[in-house]
């Protein structure tokens, strides 16, 4: 891709096809012990086609990031400022219904744990049949149709005759195959997944993230994917955007942030997992402490008590860091260290 | 005092030399669950959880059991100390096996051997501060007087990380991780010898999974401690285990040391289920080969001939013996054994950073 943009002089700066581009998206949940900042401020973009991944650890915001997107906060959340916009089109302001048509349309979700997803009472196919009605004007024959070809897409066996099945009748892997499907029916521009293999093994987590791979590239859907699975994004995901206390605070191509990375935070993440290809025996180095309570921030960096790098410094206890842009202005690493510029260059 | 195993009786495979002086001998441990309502004239379905599981562990070791969801890992550790009822086999620990107890005597050697759970939400008393949670064991056990107690619980607690002035907090006031240290505090309060950690830290953050399992290694070394470690995380696994037990199905389908498990994988499933693991890094990652296994973890019921990893096998699915004759464990390599008929035809590189 990048050869082929190298050689066309119209591609010196090109006009890059956005699906999702989130500004200062903002999220606050008002709770007794006070106003918790889930998201502060998260600008974020997924062009056509990529697959992006989100990576933070619980607290980090990445889930309520996810929902404000969606437009799913529940209070006593509330999406407090900020533009979401879906294929160029601002969605923040949607009223329920509206998004109600959105969603499963132009952009669909598959979350953790299908179970509480799918509706227990009601076949399978009935569920996918719904879903593509909801969306199309088609008969039901031809829906049931379209659901057992969705259902083969996402390989699970005998479609045909699981199509009235109910949720319990399958396994942990083959109900997150049907979450798949259903996410994929109305053929969305962006699925967003929630810690999709989290519950699985990983022998099924494999299947599912082949399956999940093959379809999304045949369909040129973008992923967002939201995941505290480093291998996972390594495995699956062209670029990262590495979220702590509510910001981002890197973002990269993959290979970049892998290679190295420009916050101190996404290093200690990555230091701190085992690597299964490397027979490691010493301590593992930790990240000492945990995440700031959302409520009640450090004046300076976030991450700063418990910073490598930066604790007990004047400027980062005292000065939140703003976002160093670094390398290709094209394609630019972000990080929101006071040092990034040095620790990449 | 049930009379100590004697020496000379015949050993199963899977299990080293001198395994008389293991701190813990698994011999052909069993657990069979009735499945299905019986029916008239008709004998009730069994489903073999635990099939015959064999295994040693020294002193100071620790031993992991790896295995996907449904292979009876927990089953077995839940046999082992006997909160479940075993049906058959015994499980020897320093020589005094375990399954023959009465329950009065195996009151007293639950001391010895302590477990901690996966959920640390889910296991400590909400109720209860974090120094009565730890004061308990030593309660129990009638150990010391109330004062002796809390100093004990209190040293602990200092020692897993958890500070004097939070003692008296309750479970929620605490995080996943300082959680827990409480629950491997209130673990290790009455210093057992052998310690079963159950997912200790699949519950975690990742950045908290490297301290929890930084302080169960220093505090192996600290209290000379063996660890029976059940986990379903290969990456951890490889990292934190010396010597591991492969369990398909219920049954130890290849079990060796770290190196050669995971260097030089005999069984075809060991390798499947390694080549499966995702590495944090995309230069390894696309380096990576794959097995993607088909189909999932069926519990066979009733009567089943040959190996039962056939139906998912890249080797064996196709081949007529694998389907007659289930594979013994056997001896393939030096202390390696593997359950298979074709051990080691599937290879995997195992990618690692080329050096530059």
């Amino acid at each position: 891709m990048t050869e082929a943009a190298l050689e066309s002089p119209a591609a010196v700066a090109p006009e890059k096809d956005f699906v999702l581009e989130v500004r200062d998206l903002e999220t606050n949940y008002y709770t007794h012990d006070g106003v918790v900042k889930a998201v502060r401020k998260v600008s974020l973009e997924i062009e056509r086609g990529h697959r992006v991944g989100v990576v933070g650890e619980s607290g980090s915001g990445k889930s309520a990031l996810a929902l404000s997107i969606l437009g799913l906060i529940e209070p006593p959340g509330r999406v407090v400022g900020g533009s979401v916009k879906l294929n160029g089109r601002e969605i923040s302001a949607l009223s329920d219904r509206q998004m109600q048509q959105v969603r499963g349309k132009e952009v669909s979700l598959v979350f953790q744990d299908p179970m509480t997803a799918l509706d227990p009472v009601k076949t399978i196919g009935g569920q996918i049949v719904e879903v593509i009605r909801h969306h199309r004007r088609m008969s039901r024959k031809a829906a049931r149709k379209l659901a057992v070809e969705l259902l083969r897409d996402v390989e699970v066996p005998h479609a045909e005759r699981r199509l009235d099945d109910y949720p319990h009748q399958y396994s942990g892997g083959m109900r997150q195959r049907v979450m798949i499907a259903i996410a994929l029916a109305n053929e969305p521009d962006l699925v967003v997944a929630d810690e999709p293999t989290t519950a699985l093994d990983v022998t099924t987590q494999a299947q599912v993230l082949e399956v999940l791979e093959r379809l999304v590239t045949e369909r040129n859907t973008a992923v967002m994917l939201i995941t505290h699975n480093l291998a996972i994004v390594a495995e699956f995901c062209d670029r990262v955007f590495v979220m702590y206390a509510g910001r981002v605070v890197e973002r990269a191509r993959a290979d970049q942030l892998f290679a190295r990375q420009g916050h101190p935070y996404s290093e200690a993440l990555l230091r701190s997992v085992p690597r299964p290809d490397m027979l490691q025996r010493g301590p593992l180095p930790t990240i000492p402490g945990f995440s700031p309570s959302l409520a009640h921030l450090p004046p300076g960096c976030p991450f700063e008590p418990r910073c490598p790098v930066g604790n007990g410094l004047e400027v980062c206890r005292t000065a939140v860091p703003y976002p160093v842009v670094l390398g290709d202005p094209q394609d630019p690493v972000v990080a929101e260290c006071h040092f990034a510029a040095e620790r990449l260059s | 005092m049930t009379a100590p195993i004697e020496p000379g009786s015949s050993r199963a495979a899977g299990v080293r030399p001198g395994v008389e002086d293991a701190l813990l001998w698994v011999d052909r441990l069993a657990k069979t669950f009735r499945i299905g309502h019986a029916r008239p004239g008709r004998a009730p379905e069994l489903l073999r959880a635990v099939d015959s599981v064999s295994f040693d562990v020294r002193r100071g070791e620790t031993f992991g059991l790896v295995g996907e969801s449904g292979c009876g890992k927990s089953t077995l550790a839940r046999c082992i100390l006997r909160l479940v009822q075993p049906t058959a086999g015994r499980a020897i620990f320093d020589g005094i096996d375990l399954t023959a107890l009465p329950s009065s005597e195996l009151r007293k050697m639950r001391r010895r051997m302590q477990i901690v759970f996966q959920d640390p939400y889910a296991s400590l008393d909400p109720r209860m501060s974090a120094r009565a949670i730890v004061e308990e064991p030593l309660t129990i056990h009638g150990i010391g007087d109330r004062a002796e107690r809390a100093r004990r619980a209190a040293e602990m607690l200092e020692l897993v990380g958890i500070t004097p002035v939070q003692l008296r907090r309750k479970p929620h006031e605490f995080s996943g991780g300082q959680r827990q240290r409480i629950g491997v505090a209130r673990a290790l309060v009455l210093h057992p010898e052998l310690v079963l950690l159950d997912e200790p830290i699949s519950a975690l953050d990742v950045s908290i999974q490297a301290q929890v399992l930084n302080l169960l290694r220093s505090l192996q070394e600290q209290f000379q401690l063996t660890y029976l470690f059940i986990v379903h995380d290969l990456s951890v696994a490889e990292y934190f285990c010396d010597r591991l037990a492969v369990l398909y199905l219920g049954a130890v389908v290849e079990i060796g040391d770290r190196e050669s498990l995971f260097r030089r994988p005999l069984h075809p499933y060991t390798v499947s289920l390694l080549s499966a693991v995702p590495i944090p890094d995309p230069a390894s990652e696309r380096r990576r080969q794959r097995i993607v296994l088909s189909g999932e973890v069926a519990p066979l019921a009733g009567q089943r001939a040959g190996c039962r990893f056939k139906p998912r096998c890249p080797v064996g699915r196709d081949r007529a013996i694998c389907g007659e004759r289930e594979p013994p464990l056997v001896e393939h390599a030096s202390d390696q054994w593997a359950a298979c008929h074709f051990p080691s035809e599937l290879a995997v590189a195992r990618t690692q950073a080329p050096a530059a």
